[in-house]
């Protein structure tokens, strides 16, 4: 403790120098976690724990603006082995009437949370849908964005026949990032106003184990084989690395360039650091000679580093991690991706400082220690 | 007299880690700079470039893609007779009707989905858009299709006239590749309307695209169609203006791409600054000597700042060159295939930016040395 005073006076020796180094690290370590927040954002979203035991079943000729898979067909399909659940869902493309981006409406009979990512829902739930027709359950997301709650009533308008769907708000939904952005409602609902009755977009399938999902797969598509509506069946992770693939450049430059940032600015603010210890080797070298013992002067040396490194770089680290709440940042992909702060990468940050502090000036530092005290002070070598 | 340039030059030699660590910040902040604007620019023309000066997009008015809402093709019937269209060599009116399908697809071993944008057409459609040209085999007949040559991109293999391609009810075989001078229909496959409808059980058509006399006619032809009592669904809008607003997600590219570029420029301005004031720090008494020697504090700023412009330039030529590593590279990115170029225009940008930092590196530094006093720097030890 009592070399605190020292290590805090020797930072501030030359202030310029240190706001510098401390700068360089805030920006790098700020940049880092910003870009390593949108790749966790991603995962997070896209491959959730239960995802791989999860199968989609879509009409093979489907397209954007056709609603024709067989509700029928759930039962057979829930009657295939190894299949929990089965659930038929109502996919429709509105918008409401001010905003730009599509939202997505699910019509929906039975609890599907599991399947799409639902942590919480605040009042009607979504068994509770099956019982008041004209309910939606609204992703907290698009409650911000278009300041509705819980009683509002809204019409959301068919982006394919253009027909107005009108609903009142029941419930907020809480999930993880896409579950946010849509909306949920009486599937009969939908189906009677769509005229659209026995119809749905797609079937939800829950396999009771990953490994039975590609027999399930194979299964469901030659069930329904030569049918008038032939199915595919697609499981969610192969979906979701779709999803990724769309957007796999930017994903691979982010990373690239959030460690060529942490690489570049540790190279520059190491020789800095060195530079730094360089200059006060006459300063060791009368330390050596009062009694500091090797092992002491290195601590204090290198303490001072990486109490300027991990500063600045917690700094930075900080701000981008609190930068999402401030600042809502969307990715445009296929589903909305709202990029989420992450914990986890300020322990990275931290680390990563450390690192920086410590192999900045260990090598100085060594160097001018293992000098002769008489040479260190004479500036000989 | 200024300071000679050879002066400079000598005092970066003389320091060659440093100088080196500061050249390969900025030649990595310019890589990455050049890199990702030569991304979003590419991307953004491929959307662009897409549409001609003398087409004209006809779709469902109340929706903004043409992905949904459909019109019927008896609007057909009208559209054709509209003043201002132009004619081909047998007096055929050149109208293009259209249909627009985007549908995932099970791919390979591991079923991979791959999205595929399908567009049908007529034989008209290849006057109507004359930058589409057959690279290999020729123009689909029914049962066939024609691939952009940036399809194969999405299933990272190459595909041959003859192969075959399955997606809706059936197989249909590639009867030839076709491109279009960069836009993104090089990422689509065309084939038979009827074909199209048939395979995904379509009724009306999703958008017609009618080529003008000039493009002078335009605003006239768009207000005709906009106003016309007997298309009441119909929305008109030039084809480049359709495809400048779909150009959302090359912005979000775009501004990625300057955040990052602006956070790694201050990251490198605080480093080399920190190195610059200490290799000032390190020539105090030569600096007092120049000035006993008459050189004025101009000459000083002016020296040092020349220093690193030259280290800035040097960073900046190396970061280009390093940047056209990315150039042809082709990619297939929020759905939009396209190759990336690296310009001369987005070069100079590059280097402009690389000026930015080599001046406010060395600005401030600069003034710092430009205002010692000419004794206290002789007398620094």
């Amino acid at each position: 403790m009592k070399y605190l005073t020292l290590i805090y006076r020797n930072i501030l020796r030359n202030k310029r120098r240190t706001v510098l180094i401390f700068s360089s690290l805030s920006f790098a370590l700020f940049l880092f976690v910003f870009l390593f927040t949108v790749l966790s954002s991603m995962d997070k979203v896209m491959y959730r724990s239960n995802i791989l035991n999860n199968i989609y079943a879509y009409s093979k000729s489907a397209n954007s603006s056709l609603i024709n898979f067989p509700e029928s067909y759930n039962d057979k399909i829930k009657a295939l082995p190894h299949v929990v659940d089965a659930h038929p869902c109502l996919m429709i493309f509105t918008y409401f009437e001010k905003s730009t981006m599509f939202i997505t409406l699910f019509g929906v009979i039975s609890d599907i949370s599991e399947i799409i990512g639902i942590t919480r829902i605040e009042g009607l739930d979504l068994d509770g849908l099956s019982q008041e027709r004209t309910a939606a359950l609204v992703g907290s997301c698009l409650i911000d964005e278009y300041n509705w709650k819980i009683g509002d009533k809204i019409i959301l308008i068919s982006a394919v026949t253009q027909e107005e769907i009108a609903l009142t708000i029941k419930g907020v939904v809480h999930g993880l990032s896409n579950a946010s952005y849509h909306v949920y409602s009486n599937l009969r609902y939908l189906q009677d106003l769509l005229d659209n009755q026995g119809r749905v977009s797609f079937i939800h399938i829950k396999a009771e184990d990953p490994s039975f999902v590609p027999d399930i797969s194979r299964k469901a598509e030659a069930l329904f084989r030569n049918y008038p509506v032939e199915i595919i069946a697609i499981t969610e992770k192969s979906f979701m690395d779709s999803i990724v693939d769309l957007i796999k450049a930017i994903l691979i430059a982010f990373r690239f360039i959030g460690w060529i940032t942490i690489i570049s600015t540790f190279l520059l603010v190491a020789n800095c650091i060195a530079i730094s210890i360089r200059e006060r080797t006459a300063e060791i070298g009368v330390m050596r000679v009062l009694g500091f013992s090797r092992a002491k002067i290195l601590s204090l040396v290198l303490a001072e580093s990486i109490v300027v490194a991990v500063a600045g770089g917690m700094l930075g680290a900080f701000l981008a991690y609190i930068l999402p709440t401030i600042l809502p940042i969307t990715i445009p992909t296929n589903i909305p991706l709202r990029v989420e702060p992450d914990a986890s990468l300020l322990t990275y940050a931290f680390l990563i400082s450390i690192l920086i502090g410590f192999f900045g000036g260990i090598f100085s530092a060594l160097k001018s220690i293992l000098m002769k005290p008489g040479n260190a002070i004479g500036g000989v070598g | 007299m200024a300071i000679p340039f050879k002066y400079s030059i000598r005092s970066l030699l003389n320091r060659r880690i440093s100088t080196s660590l500061i050249i390969l910040g900025i030649s990595l902040v310019i890589m990455i700079f050049v890199s990702m604007m030569a991304l979003a620019q590419s991307m953004r023309r491929a959307i662009v470039q897409t549409g001609c000066t003398d087409n004209v997009i006809i779709k469902n008015k109340s929706t903004s893609s043409v992905e949904f809402g459909l019109l019927p093709e008896d609007v057909l019937n009208i559209i054709r007779y509209l003043p201002g269209i132009k004619k081909n060599n047998q007096g055929i009116p050149l109208v293009s009707p259209e249909l627009y399908n985007r549908k995932f697809i099970k791919f390979g071993e591991d079923d991979k989905i791959i999205w595929l944008r399908i567009r049908g057409i007529t034989p008209l459609a290849f006057e109507v858009y004359p930058q589409v040209k057959m690279i290999t085999g020729r123009k689909p007949q029914r049962g066939e299709v024609i691939i952009g040559k940036e399809l194969p991109v999405k299933f990272g293999k190459e595909f041959l006239v003859g192969d075959k391609i399955q997606f809706g009810k059936q197989e249909h075989s590639i009867a030839g590749i076709f491109e279009s001078a960069g836009s993104t229909y090089e990422g689509e496959i065309w084939m038979d309307k009827e074909d199209l409808k048939l395979d995904f059980d379509m009724k009306d058509i999703s958008l017609v695209t009618v080529k003008l006399e000039s493009p002078s006619l335009k605003d006239a032809f768009i207000k005709e169609v906009n106003s016309n009592p007997r298309l009441p669904t119909a929305g008109a809008m030039s084809e480049i203006e359709y495809y400048a607003s779909l150009a959302e997600t090359s912005a979000f590219v775009l501004v990625m791409g300057i955040i990052i570029a602006v956070l790694m420029s201050l990251g490198a301005i605080f480093g080399g600054m920190n190195i610059m004031y200490m290799t000032i720090a390190a020539r105090t008494r030569e600096i007092g000597t120049l000035r006993a020697l008459g050189y004025t504090s101009s000459h000083i700023l002016t020296s040092l700042i020349i220093e690193s412009l030259f280290i800035a330039i040097i960073g900046g030529t190396i970061g280009s060159f390093l940047s056209i590593g990315v150039n042809g590279y082709s990619l297939d990115l929020f759905e939009v295939a396209f190759s990336i170029k690296i310009t001369p225009a987005v070069i100079l940008s590059g280097f402009i930016v690389s000026l930015f930092i080599g001046f406010f590196g060395g600005l401030l530094p600069g003034l710092s040395a430009a205002r010692m006093r000419i004794v206290e720097a002789l007398r620094h030890v």
